[in-house]
């Protein structure tokens, strides 16, 4: 494809995403990606938040950095080319890649915890519910897990300590369900003040982007919210990939598609080899 | 100071059956291997394990019947999917699992170092983390009334650190460029006991020489073991990349309880030590391709 001049219709949905998640970030904002798993959890967790961050880069948000695990500020023009995604996520990565600083995992968890390191926290999830709590701990009870899965990790500190959390989830009634079967990670808990009340320092959840639609939250009952459609895409199709009745304004607005120009930046500049958004 | 240099097989002699023991590492890196397949050739039971992040160290331990309960921020093989035997034994109720997440871990190795019975913590606010474990409890802070959750030291009987070298005395040195996406310091601080396997032991002037890169000096380790690839198929970061294709094959090995029981008996118990291991996972010609 490259040379051709690309028509704004010509995107993928990842590409869109991380279109989305770019608008959303502002200058002079840390964000933080944390790094581990693989497949279509990789382009969501670590793939999409990486090139949102390089696409704000571009436009508003020049001055925006990242952290991904205790990697701060890495040269996002320099992805190394170590090539396939395992090793991206792994040992050579971490140690080749360009960046301003490597911290010890101790004062990267105080960083958040004292609430003076990240501003955007990027997560996603295995369940996420109508309050934006969410779950990567275990499908089922605790004791005995239908799916174990892998813990918690530091999405909870993630969801906590950050001004602000956007969540990358692929739309699924299995996924968007009414009550988390464990909250690894505190959205807004019951809805309203609950957050509030329970001492929570952070911001919370304020936009979850997917591969349909994009959800925000009420801003008093703290309930999802559907906030635009992808083009192509009907609120009925939406509604039929959750578990919940999330709230739907009349009308609902179609989500902006990436500009050329950005379609173009992910294709040559950003992912060439499509490590980072996936085939 | 004194010589502490055991071999790997006096040294997984220093732990019975139904010690607690830690674990070193960051998921992929620096996973005490070689110590974990002894534990598991010396048949050793009844474990509670505690880690930060874990990967096939943990799973394998668990895989050959070790563990009882494990303490977590995470038990999974990274990029190449979930910890399959981690997974199939908490499926089946015959492991206890206590999930943390990372800070609140933290709290509780370090409290255990700092040498208190416990921490406060904000991070399990809100999340169903303290309704699983004994080991959290909410409070209110006596000086600004916060809500608080106080989590006990993570203490154990035994920390096991894989390191990059260290001279016979146990000082353990880590090279300068290296990960550091892990807490293996505090996690040697906060166990009774402390072996360390490294990659190689040095003349003592390597360390006399290079002080500054000590990072877990003598007076806190009992015992030394020199193991060379003893985190194969994990990484030591700077020496050797994780072995993608043994770790897929792994994974592909642990998702049925014979498959794993077949890789149990290839590569563990069906060898007769650390060497001989390193011969069947492709010996010095596969060892060369993962040097960094």
């Amino acid at each position: 494809m490259s040379g051709i001049s690309l028509p704004a219709t010509d995107f993928t949905v990842s590409e869109l995403m991380a279109a989305t998640v770019a608008r959303a970030l502002r200058d002079d904002e840390m964000g933080f990606v944390g790094v581990g798993s693989g497949g279509r959890a990789f382009t969501l967790t670590f793939g999409i938040p990486v090139v949102a961050a390089r696409l704000a880069q571009h436009a508003q948000a020049p001055n925006f950095s990242l952290q991904l695990g205790s990697m701060v500020s890495p040269d996002l023009s320099a992805i190394p080319s170590a090539a396939s995604e395992a090793s991206i996520l792994n040992i050579r990565y971490d140690l080749y890649w360009p960046a301003a600083g490597r911290i010890q995992a101790l004062d990267n968890m105080d960083l958040f915890t004292a609430g003076r390191g990240v501003d955007v926290g990027f997560v996603s999830a295995a369940q996420i519910d109508a309050y934006g709590n969410t779950n990567i701990t275990c499908i089922g009870s605790h004791d005995r897990p239908r799916v174990r899965l892998v813990g918690c990790l530091a999405q909870p500190e993630l969801m906590a300590f950050t001004r602000r959390a956007i969540v990358m989830l692929d739309l699924s009634p299995r996924v968007f369900v009414e009550r988390v079967d464990f909250v690894t990670s505190a959205g807004y808990l019951t809805g309203g003040d609950a957050r509030k009340r329970a001492g929570i320092p952070g911001g919370g959840p304020e936009l979850v982007v997917t591969d349909k639609a994009v959800f925000d939250f009420e801003p008093e009952v703290k309930r999802m919210r559907l906030r635009s459609v992808h083009p192509g895409v009907t609120v009925e199709e939406v509604l039929a990939h959750m578990g919940f009745r999330p709230a739907v304004p009349d009308p609902v607005p179609e989500t902006p598609p990436p500009s050329p120009e950005q379609v173009r930046l992910i294709r040559e500049v950003i992912d060439p080899r499509r490590i980072l958004l996936g085939g | 100071m004194r010589s502490k240099r055991m071999s790997l097989r006096e040294a997984a002699s220093l732990i019975p059956s139904g010690s607690s023991i830690t674990l070193s590492g960051a998921i992929l890196p620096r996973q005490p291997m070689a110590f974990v397949h002894e534990l598991v050739r010396r048949g050793v039971r009844d474990l509670t394990v505690k880690l930060f992040v874990g990967s096939v160290g943990v799973d394998l331990l668990i895989g050959a019947g070790g563990v009882r309960r494990v303490e977590t921020a995470y038990v999974g093989l990274g990029p190449f999917g979930l910890a399959p035997n981690f997974r199939r034994s908490a499926e089946a109720g015959r492991l206890e699992v206590e999930d943390m997440s990372e800070s609140a871990l933290m709290a509780r190795f370090r409290a255990s170092g700092y040498g208190v019975p416990y921490l406060p913590t904000k991070a399990l606010l809100g999340t169903s983390m303290a309704e699983h474990t004994p080991n959290a409890a909410a409070a209110v802070c006596p000086f600004t009334g916060e809500q608080v959750h106080e989590v006990r030291a993570a203490h154990s009987d035994f920390t096991i650190v894989h390191g990059h070298w260290a001279d016979e005395y146990g000082n353990v040195q880590h090279p300068v460029r290296r990960n550091t996406d892990e807490c293996d310091q505090m996690l040697a601080k906060a166990a009774s006991r402390l072996i360390v396997t490294v990659e190689k032991i040095v003349p003592p002037r390597v360390v006399r020489d290079n002080s500054t890169l000590t990072w877990i000096p003598h007076h806190w380790v009992e015992a030394v073991v020199e193991v060379p690839y003893g985190a194969h198929p994990g990484s030591c970061d700077g020496l050797y990349s994780e072995d993608e294709a043994h770790l897929r094959l792994y994974a592909l090995h642990g998702k049925t309880e014979e498959g794993f029981r077949a890789y149990l008996d290839t590569y563990v118990t069906g060898v007769k030590d650390h060497w001989e291991y390193l011969e069947r996972i492709g010996g010095i010609r596969r060892l060369c391709q993962l040097r960094m």
